[in-house]
């Protein structure tokens, strides 16, 4: 009788710098954002695409299901569970703050956007809420010619904007975008996808 | 291989909400309207129709695929042309130089 062969999977690790897009296409049933070969995303699929800048220390990625335990009184341990709560987010802290195409983007329902002569401002008050389709695009480490993507299909920033201003610090504004689901998607495909590139 | 609705409002006038929901049910986008959990018609980014429309994409069907196509006044072709292309899978080293690796 043989072994099973181990898989430390030491390849499969995310250390690169990514980026951070908002503005994106949706993608469809069975499709995902289509990326041009250098892992930005295709201007033509994704005409308004929009890169949010650099961060303070990359992104952070994040799923997490909240289990409903339920137990009967006969046995100790629950007997079965539902996913209560999703949550889906990306978050990052963004340094091109005085960057106001960036900022009217992280105000949704809030912010209002002009440009004239000599200025461009952002104006604080009540509009409609807007979400848009944002992704995380970073190389991977396994294939330096693929890539890795986490997409909300429809997300929105509910950080604000925050940032400091100092001689001896940089200022960055956290961003904390949350992935809503649009439900009337296919049951299995309403927040996100997560996936990579292939040979 | 984008639908937006002023894309769409080119082609089809005033009829573009209404094209923008066809195209976004037969591709399974989700619902375009007002309400929670639909896509705004206004949606700035619009609807990725490349995925969907490429050959190698088999969640839709060939006849839809080309309705979609036919709504947007997009061609099938160009968005197989765009989503399989296998340029990406050459090293950096060879993107660089390509004529070399040939």
């Amino acid at each position: 009788m043989a072994g099973t062969a181990t898989a430390w999977r030491t390849a499969n690790i995310a250390q690169n710098a990514g980026q951070l897009w908002g503005l994106l296409a949706i993608p469809g049933a069975g499709a995902r954002i289509t990326l041009h070969t250098d892992g930005t995303p295709e201007s033509v699929a994704n005409p308004t695409a929009f890169h949010y800048g650099a961060t303070q220390e990359g992104a952070k990625l994040m799923l997490k299901p909240a289990f409903d335990k339920y137990n009967v009184d006969e046995f100790r341990a629950p007997i079965v569970t539902n996913i209560g709560d999703l949550q889906a987010g990306i978050s990052a802290a963004l340094v091109g703050v005085t960057d106001m195409d960036v900022i009217k983007n992280l105000l949704p329902g809030q912010g209002t956007y002009a440009t004239g002569s000599g200025f461009k401002e952002v104006r604080i008050g009540t509009i409609a809420i807007v979400y848009q389709s944002v992704a995380h695009i970073f190389p991977l480490i396994e294939d330096v010619t693929k890539f890795g993507v986490w997409n909300l299909y429809s997300a929105l920033n509910d950080a604000g904007v925050e940032f400091a201003v100092g001689r001896k610090q940089l200022g960055f504004s956290p961003v904390n975008f949350v992935g809503y689901e649009i439900t009337s998607r296919a049951a299995t495909d309403t927040l996100m996808n997560y996936w990579k590139q292939i040979v | 291989m984008n639908a937006n609705i002023d894309s769409l409002r080119k082609q089809h006038g005033d009829k573009a909400p209404e094209v923008m929901r066809e195209i976004a049910q037969l591709g399974g986008f989700g619902d375009v309207g007002s309400g929670q959990g639909s896509i705004p018609a206004s949606y700035a980014g619009g609807l990725d129709l490349a995925g969907v429309l490429a050959d190698s994409n088999t969640a839709l069907s060939s006849s839809d695929k080309d309705k979609i196509a036919k709504l947007a006044g997009v061609t099938r072709a160009q968005a197989t042309s765009i989503v399989d292309d296998k340029t990406g899978e050459q090293s950096s080293a060879a993107k660089m130089n390509p004529t070399k690796e040939k």
